[in-house]
């Protein structure tokens, strides 16, 4: 077994304890239900450990009891484990902000509300004003998103594009909905890409079903940070960033080559020049770039395009 | 032969029902699954088996045996325990775990844990299928969390300089934890930090340690970042009829007020400051500002800067 596994497993059955001790004989289905045990006799392993462990001696009288009856869990001979541990600070604001955040959102409701208050009072009083979390703001489509996910309804959505502004329109199979970084974001397999791809839903400008549908994954993908990984075709560039463009680094997943004090030089990766043109534009005076002929192409291509709309020509 | 887990359990079993400390040495020879091991295999069992415990929050201390301080043994302080009942409903549990279920899809592997102290809960919508990142991955927000509750002190490096922080209250927003609070030689200078920037956080000294300026709170972090604080102005920006309802939607404040014989929108969007030129450099040549002519000017000189 893993040691994560393993840590696992401690964290269920101690959890189980007091709570099986101050509800005696519980039924077999509530404690999987409340636990989290998938099968009868995942449960019934535990119990059975447990029933090796006990006090010093080791003998009939200091081992537990556990087991299965019928229908009914057996637990006794361990009141010293009857009294609940508490959360860790860290699991406390996560208990919390998590409560707080999803409250915040359409998929908030009373109970929620209720539980956050009853946790607040109870654990740290005036966590209330100095604890905040908050989730972006949900988009208008990501209720019809997220049920489309749920049901496997394939959509038809009229997308403008993060790095051309231009639109498309595409079938997708949505998969998940994901709040990340201050936006949300749609997880799909993209008919038109033929691959799954990962839209912004605040540029997703409608939505109509098909009247077709698709087999839902049994469980939604795991949600996996929305950094960009350069592909085999990205494109590079070194610039060199002055003290008000350092921020990029930070910002962007990049490659630091050199810090000379007064400049940050970086190999920024792209799937597109265009990204790397308007963060140059973005960013004026700040940064220079070293090195890269097609962001360099791009970055003039459009700084005299947008320079057209302002009436200014080069001279 | 026992597992890590029987271990475990019989370790704390007979901690928690001895009376008084417990030394290694007794440990050693008295709880199943530390026979027969050298002095330093059990040193380095003991040692794993302790951290495995703190990590589910159970912190073994150390005290004197006797009034003579001659030996010490381990306990399992009283601390480690729950002392409150916040008295949650099964609807309210189930509510609570599928936030954290949302949220620990986002990226928060030991989310389950806190739920399962409390009793555990009925999840019944498992598969919706929405995730939300709230950062909770970071090891300091425990750290941090406690010294805001606490009134503690913190020491940590923040901008390459050593600092002691009084922190007032922490805030979670677009994918960061922010926290603010002042060094105790500026007290009335309250700053915004970004957790991730800060390095080698630690709690230093006692509980209650600084006062927590009256009213207070965390929506106040926000308001002090430089670029909430201003008051907004007015700007027309003409867009291209394919990106103006998404400008339209990204400031909501924003409105229509005209159309252009090439068909484009005029928008009126307010703003604060230069950021504004950011997002309408994103447009590319799709979006021109109007209005304010200063503004109008600022865009010029900055895609002119790079020429």
């Amino acid at each position: 077994m893993t040691a994560a596994r393993t840590q696992q497993r401690l964290a269920r059955i101690l959890a189980l304890l007091p709570w099986a001790l101050a509800n005696p004989y519980p039924t077999v289905t509530e404690v999987m239900e409340r636990f989290g045990y998938t099968s009868r006799r995942q449960l019934a392993d535990d119990l059975n450990l447990l029933f090796c462990c006990g006090l010093p001696g080791y003998g009939p009288g200091d081992l537990m009891v556990a087991y299965i009856d019928g229908d009914e869990v057996v637990l006794d001979m361990a009141d010293y484990f009857s009294r609940p541990l508490r959360l860790t600070p860290h699991e406390a604001l996560g208990l919390l902000s998590a409560g707080l955040a999803v409250a915040g959102t359409s998929q908030g409701n009373e109970a929620l509300a209720r539980a956050v208050e009853k946790l607040t009072d109870a654990l740290f009083p005036e966590a209330a004003t100095v604890i905040a979390a908050e989730l972006p703001p949900e988009p208008g489509h990501l209720d019809t998103l997220r049920r489309a996910a749920r049901d496997g309804t394939v959509l038809t959505i009229t997308y403008l594009s993060m790095s051309t502004n231009r639109t498309t329109v595409r079938a997708i199979e949505p998969l998940m909905v994901h709040a990340s970084m201050g936006s949300w974001y749609l997880r799909a397999h993209c008919r038109l890409a033929g691959d799954r791809r990962l839209f912004r839903v605040d540029r997703i400008r409608a939505v109509e079903e098909q009247g077709e549908t698709f087999e839902p994954a049994a469980k939604p993908p795991a949600a996996t940070n929305m950094d960009y990984t350069p592909s085999a075709d990205a494109i590079y560039a070194r610039i060199a960033l002055g003290s008000g463009a350092r921020w990029v680094a930070e910002y962007y997943p990049v490659e630091i080559l050199e810090d000379t004090g007064e400049e940050l030089v970086i190999r920024f990766a792209m799937s597109d020049a265009r990204v790397g043109a308007r963060l140059l534009l973005r960013l004026g005076a700040q940064a220079r770039l070293i090195e890269g002929r097609e962001v360099r192409d791009e970055t003039e291509r459009l700084r005299e395009a947008i320079l057209a709309r302002y009436e200014v020509s080069r001279t | 032969m026992s597992t890590v887990v029987e271990r475990l359990i019989n370790l704390l079993a007979y901690l928690v029902d001895s009376p008084r400390p417990v030394t290694a040495e007794r440990i050693r020879n008295t709880v199943a699954g530390y026979e027969n091991l050298s002095d330093q295999a059990f040193h380095r069992k003991f040692e794993r088996d302790k951290a495995s415990l703190r990590e589910l929050g159970i912190e073994l201390e150390q005290e004197a045996t006797d009034a003579w301080e001659v030996e010490w043994g381990y306990v399992v302080p009283e601390s480690n325990y729950r002392t409150i009942e916040p008295g949650l409903t099964d609807e309210e549990r189930t509510a609570l775990a599928l936030a954290v279920h949302m949220v620990r899809s986002g990226g928060w592997p030991s989310g389950a844990n806190c739920l399962l102290k409390l009793g555990g809960a009925r999840l019944t919508d498992t598969d919706t299928p929405v995730g939300a990142d709230l950062g909770l991955g970071s090891q300091h927000l425990g750290l941090i969390f406690q010294a805001v509750l606490e009134r503690r002190r913190i020491l940590c490096g923040y901008r390459g300089r050593p600092r002691t922080l009084c922190t007032y209250a922490m805030h979670h927003r677009r994918g960061r934890w922010y926290f603010a609070g002042v060094e105790p030689e500026q007290a009335d200078t309250i700053r915004t930090y970004r957790l991730d920037r800060a390095e080698q956080l630690e709690l230093v000294g006692e509980p209650d340690a600084f006062p927590r300026p009256e009213g207070y709170g965390a929506r106040d972090i926000l308001s002090s970042l430089p670029w909430e604080q201003r008051e907004p102005q007015r700007s027309l920006i003409e867009c291209d009829p394919e990106i103006a309802w998404w400008v339209e939607n990204r400031f909501p404040d924003a409105r229509a007020v005209g159309i252009t014989e090439a068909g484009g929108t005029i928008l009126e969007v307010p703003f604060v400051n230069d950021s504004l030129l950011d997002t309408v450099i994103h447009l590319d040549d799709g979006a021109v500002i109007l209005e304010p002519p200063e503004l109008r000017a600022a865009m010029v000189r900055r895609l002119e800067a790079g020429r």
